[in-house]
């Protein structure tokens, strides 16, 4: 256990060392894998693990909303909040057309969400479905808004200032 | 000192108030009560007292390595061969979600409403990088946040849903 969790942490660490999107995350991932493979035994995750992890990430997600940020909200709100619900229904139409043709991991609904990236696994791993096909759909969109920023700011309508 | 104790004593009472109502709301049943639920009570709690609490990186770091962790502890090598075959669809649903992010800028600029740095704030994600380059290249960095944040936020809020319309 101890072996994984310092491949976690180096995993991660190097992960954004290295400035990969989603970094901490997905490199911690990927080296606690790399132990749990190497040792060819699936360690137990541990029961407190899957309620403390999700408490955790949703207490510091709700830490996020604060007075101040609500004032800031205000001005662009409505808009905000459109383009929210637009690209999230647009998720769900993704997640309905993937279970259609039969390509629909596990949880897919959390997998074609348009956002949130630790919230998403989090909940995947307390309902015990699918939080690594979750992390790999949130992990490949990630690095394709990456590669496509150049692309982004080049369709910016205003010139720079 | 005393001012630190005082913010230590804040958090910890933020991080009760997450807690507590992530277990009364993971007992409920509720889809993604454990999550949802903290969201909401930390949230709450926040705005109610007016505190602003500003997260120590290295917990934040710490909570993020421990899901990683908790994920890389999962996989055996049929999971790897797994995920090998859901590269397609991944790529596939991002590339609709990142085209969807455009056509709401579409929408938004015909309808006259779109931000500064619009093509940035409705992008399905990487809000580190867009923020940033919003941010070096001039471009409205607090409304593209803004639009990050409600995104996330609506996100969070539609976890339930989600679990709903998609059973796992």
């Amino acid at each position: 256990m101890l072996a994984t969790l310092a491949a976690a942490v180096a995993g991660g660490l190097l992960a954004r060392r290295l400035r990969l999107p989603g970094g901490l995350l997905v490199g911690s991932a990927i080296g606690a894998a790399a132990v749990t493979l190497a040792s060819e035994s699936r360690l137990p995750v541990p029961a407190a693990m899957n309620i403390a992890i999700p408490i955790a990430v949703g207490t510091l997600t709700g830490l996020l909303l604060t007075r101040k940020a609500v004032r800031e909200l205000r001005s662009v709100l409505l808009m905000a909040v459109c383009s929210g619900v637009a690209i999230i229904a647009l998720g769900l139409g993704v997640a309905a057309a993937l279970e259609a043709i039969g390509w629909a991991p596990p949880a897919v609904a959390l997998a074609t969400s348009p956002g949130a990236l630790s919230v998403l696994v989090g909940t995947a791993i307390e309902v015990q479905t699918g939080s690594m096909e979750v992390a790999m759909f949130h992990m490949v969109r990630l690095m394709l808004v990456v590669l496509l920023s150049p692309l982004l700011v080049a369709l910016l309508r205003h010139p720079d200032p | 000192m005393r001012r630190r104790a005082h913010a230590a004593g804040q958090f910890l009472a933020l991080l009760g108030a997450g807690a507590g109502a992530g277990m009364v709301a993971g007992a409920a049943g509720i889809p993604g009560g454990l999550i949802f639920g903290s969201v909401v009570g930390a949230a709450a709690a926040g705005l109610v007292t007016g505190w602003e609490i500003t997260v120590p990186p290295w917990l934040a770091n710490l909570v993020l390595i421990c899901v990683g962790a908790q994920i890389g502890m999962r996989v055996t090598r049929d999971t790897v061969h797994l995920l090998g075959g859901q590269l397609l669809p991944a790529t596939a649903a991002a590339l609709v979600l990142i085209a969807g992010g455009l056509g709401i800028t579409w929408i938004l600029r015909r309808t006259g409403r779109s931000p500064r740095g619009d093509v940035l704030a409705t992008s399905p994600g990487a809000l580190e990088v867009l923020i940033a380059l919003a941010v070096e290249r001039n471009y409205g960095a607090g409304q593209v946040a803004v639009f990050h944040l409600v995104r996330v936020l609506l996100v969070v809020a539609s976890v339930p849903l989600l679990l709903y319309l998609f059973p796992p």
